[in-house]
């Protein structure tokens, strides 16, 4: 009986999931993936008491440092939750990856050049012709 | 304990990032928020600061709303969504080049008793040109 209860005990705790998915995003994935990239931040959670989520803030930066004459793309960014012991300790993690696109392949300040201004009337034309090919995409990095 | 707010993060998701040494990374921050009422917790405060009678009308009220909120949603009700309508403009007001990089957009909410503030916050960095006044 003790054997028993001990046993449903221990698979509980063994099939039970303790980590769950918040949000997946992915950007558009370059076709040069040779030097990949990741960050990552957390915060360890006690009875959910979590007065900000600053923690994240260190993501982009992090990225950047890691690829600081380039392009980040092919970001992937996942928010998960880890628990620990019932819900007394749990984790919050949010880890992003991506490839580093080299300025030789996808020169930053090419892309720049050809960007629209987005506000014309400003009275800044920025680099590129109005006239020009344009990405609509790309010319504001809006998500 | 009771007054400070807890943080949850509900969404976060970073875009592409662009490096120059002919740029200068500014960054910026957004943040847009609205009022959000948790009817559970409404429920369970009820039923502490009025008579039982009363709380069971309330509790009665509050389901019937609770109806007409049903269905997948992140955070608590809010009365209106158009408060993330406006991003993009005062994205542009940040970083009038529009030479936008590195945006991370997270979506948070801030838990007080009964009230919530639903929050959806945008950061990033404004390319400037090295020679322009920053």
């Amino acid at each position: 009986m003790k054997t028993g209860f001990l046993s449903l005990v221990v698979s509980l705790f063994m099939l039970s999931g303790c980590v769950s998915l918040n949000s997946v995003s992915l950007t558009s994935v370059p076709a040069e993936r040779n030097q990949r990239v990741k960050a990552e931040a957390e915060r360890f959670i006690f009875l959910g008491f979590n007065f900000d989520n600053d923690y994240v803030n260190s993501l982009t930066s992090d990225l950047k440092n890691q690829c600081p004459n380039g392009t980040v793309s092919g970001v992937l960014t996942k928010s998960e939750s880890i628990a620990y012991f019932l819900f007394f300790f749990w984790k919050s993690r949010v880890t992003a990856t991506g490839y580093c696109v080299p300025s030789k392949v996808v020169s930053g300040s090419n892309v720049l050049k050809k960007r629209r201004p987005t506000d014309i009337n400003s009275g800044e034309t920025g680099e590129g012709e109005i006239g020009e090919s344009v990405d609509e995409n790309s010319a504001a990095g809006v998500q | 304990m009771v007054l400070a707010g807890c943080a949850a993060l509900h969404h976060v998701q970073v875009g592409e990032i662009e490096s120059s040494t002919n740029w200068v990374s500014v960054p910026f921050e957004i943040k847009v928020s609205e009022f959000g009422v948790d009817l559970n917790d409404a429920k369970a405060a009820s039923s502490i600061l009025v008579n039982q009678r009363d709380a069971d009308k309330a509790n009665d009220v509050l389901t019937f709303i609770q109806y007409f909120q049903m269905g997948p949603h992140t955070g608590a009700g809010v009365y209106s969504i158009s408060y993330v309508d406006h991003m993009e403009n005062k994205i542009r007001q940040q970083c009038p080049s529009g030479r936008i990089t590195g945006l991370m957009s997270i979506r948070e909410t801030a838990q007080y008793p009964i009230i919530k503030g639903e929050i959806v916050k945008i950061k990033g960095f404004c390319l400037k040109n090295k020679k322009e006044n920053l």
